[in-house]
């Protein structure tokens, strides 16, 4: 009886779970559209969204996300940033999630983060006793070189670019 | 149609899906997949620590990012919920505690459960340092406690065992499981192996066969200048890029075929070790290369633990 149950419960979830799945990605659909709006629950109260799309495009540029301060009296100060920059012949263990927060905040439509890094730079910074007032954060970007340019000149440097990407007021 | 022919076809139908999805199989493969994803969950876990305060402590980057990334829907955390920096330490301490008695099968579906909760509380408060990886960690994981995968090799296998010893009962026979999580974990890979070489397949580097070039160009990702420079710097070794960017986009893409059909499954099974330890040794992609491979377990021979356990001890009885 109990295993009855249990394969009855599951079929239903399975169902449901495997539809929303593919209704995710099938959300222009009428049909799958509702399928998602009605199920999407499973898969976002616990987050397991279905977006596999890893290195597609691949990256084209190395982004240094760096902070920049303004006191009260007008001064500016370089903040730690998330994570500094490399340097000659790294290796790294461990990935860096702070690093990912970086790279996520590069996207136009992504203020709120940005503002969060901000925020939380000045409450680093008064932590270290440089209170600021505001807060820039700039992108330092370099494009990777195409193959034949790289091996003609190894050791050379790709085209950079330093945007801001907004200045933002401490609370 | 007579009721009766359409009863039987309901049969048919319905003895089909529980031999799909429900069938036993022996529960030693689930016992070690169970243990090794407690690893990742352990060291996930470990590994978050060190900057806890500034991705999900009170006053770091959190809550406004997360909201506006569309978690908004089913938004809940408990991080939310505690103000200080010790409370986060704690409630990330006791999560830990979970994962390191899911991983040694102590009550393993309720601390399984507990695990998955734990990571996407994480998530749900700033989902902007995790990736694909840690996603695919935590479905690996909920798949798993749909089913008693605290059957073998664990604690309450242990503990079942004793009881029963004690109360003069004979020990219980091979412990079987249904073979639901095994299939959950088959599709999920498939899935994700084909969506994402679909959207590879409309990239134009990976067309061209330049995307494993430029994926370990940049330095964000790559794991260390010296160890890549010899493919970025030289003709021969952006061939072998391509050729990596090739199999990659080929292999992703008819992943599920190569393992639906038995004489390809090793095939597949070996391209994708040989590709999961390459991106793993060249790139920063946390667990995904270690979780993508755990997967591989599910489609060997659901009896492959206690094959190997056998072969062992004939192993050791003839030496």
């Amino acid at each position: 009886m109990i295993r009855s149950a249990y394969r009855v419960v599951m079929s239903l979830f399975l169902i449901a779970y495997l539809a929303t799945g593919y209704a995710s990605h099938n959300r222009q659909d009428e049909t799958w559209g509702a399928v998602y709006r009605q199920f999407r629950w499973m898969h976002t109260t616990l987050c397991f969204w279905q977006n596999w799309g890893m290195f597609a495009p691949p990256p084209g540029s190395t982004s240094w996300l760096l902070l920049e301060g303004k006191t009260a009296d007008g001064a500016t100060v370089s903040i730690e940033p998330l994570m500094r920059p490399v340097g000659e012949d790294y290796f790294r263990w461990r990935y860096d999630r702070r690093q990912k927060v970086a790279l996520s905040s590069y996207q136009k439509s992504r203020k709120a983060l940005r503002k969060a890094i901000a925020k939380n730079a000045c409450h680093r910074s008064k932590e270290a006793g440089v209170p600021v007032v505001e807060v820039k954060l700039i992108r330092d970007r370099t494009w990777s070189r195409r193959p034949k340019k790289r091996w003609a000149d190894p050791e050379g440097v790709g085209r950079k670019k330093t945007t801001e990407l907004g200045t933002f007021k401490c609370p | 149609m007579p009721l009766s022919d359409i009863m039987k076809g309901v049969r048919v139908v319905w003895a089909w899906w529980v031999w799909f999805w429900f069938r036993p199989i022996q529960a030693g493969g689930t016992g070690v997949m169970r243990v090794l994803m407690g690893v990742m969950m352990v060291m996930t876990t470990i590994d978050i620590f060190p900057d806890l305060a500034i991705l999900v402590g009170p006053d770091g980057i959190y809550s406004e990012a997360s909201a506006s990334r569309g978690v908004r829907l089913a938004r809940w955390t408990y991080f939310d919920h505690i103000p200080t920096m010790s409370g986060v330490y704690a409630a990330h301490g006791l999560a830990l505690v979970a994962n390191v008695l899911f991983m040694l099968g102590y009550k393993s579906r309720t601390m399984g459960l507990l695990s998955v909760i734990a990571h996407a509380a994480l998530y749900q408060r700033n989902a902007w340092f995790m990736n694909g990886g840690d996603r695919l960690v935590r479905e690996m994981t909920f798949y798993l406690c749909l089913v008693p995968c605290g059957a073998k090799y664990s604690i309450d296998a242990w503990l079942d065992q004793r009881k029963r010893h004690r109360k003069g009962l004979r020990p219980r026979g091979t412990p079987t499981v249904p073979i639901v999580a095994m299939r959950l974990i088959q599709i999920q890979l498939a899935f994700m192996y084909v969506l994402s070489g679909i959207e590879k397949w409309a990239s134009g580097s990976w067309q061209r066969g330049s995307a494993v070039y430029y994926s370990l160009s940049t330095d964000n990702y790559s794991r260390s200048d010296w160890l890549v420079s010899p493919l970025l710097d030289t003709r021969i070794g952006y061939d072998i890029t391509q050729i990596g960017t090739i199999v990659t986009l080929y292999w992703e893409c008819w992943f599920w075929a190569l393992v639906l059909w038995r004489p390809t499954r090793w095939l597949a099974l070996v391209i994708g070790v040989l590709l999961h330890g390459g991106i793993h040794l060249g790139l920063m992609v946390a667990f995904f290369s270690f979780a993508s491979m755990w997967g591989y377990l599910a489609f060997l021979p659901y009896d492959w633990v206690e094959r190997l356990v056998r072969w062992w001890r004939l192993r050791r009885s003839v030496g």
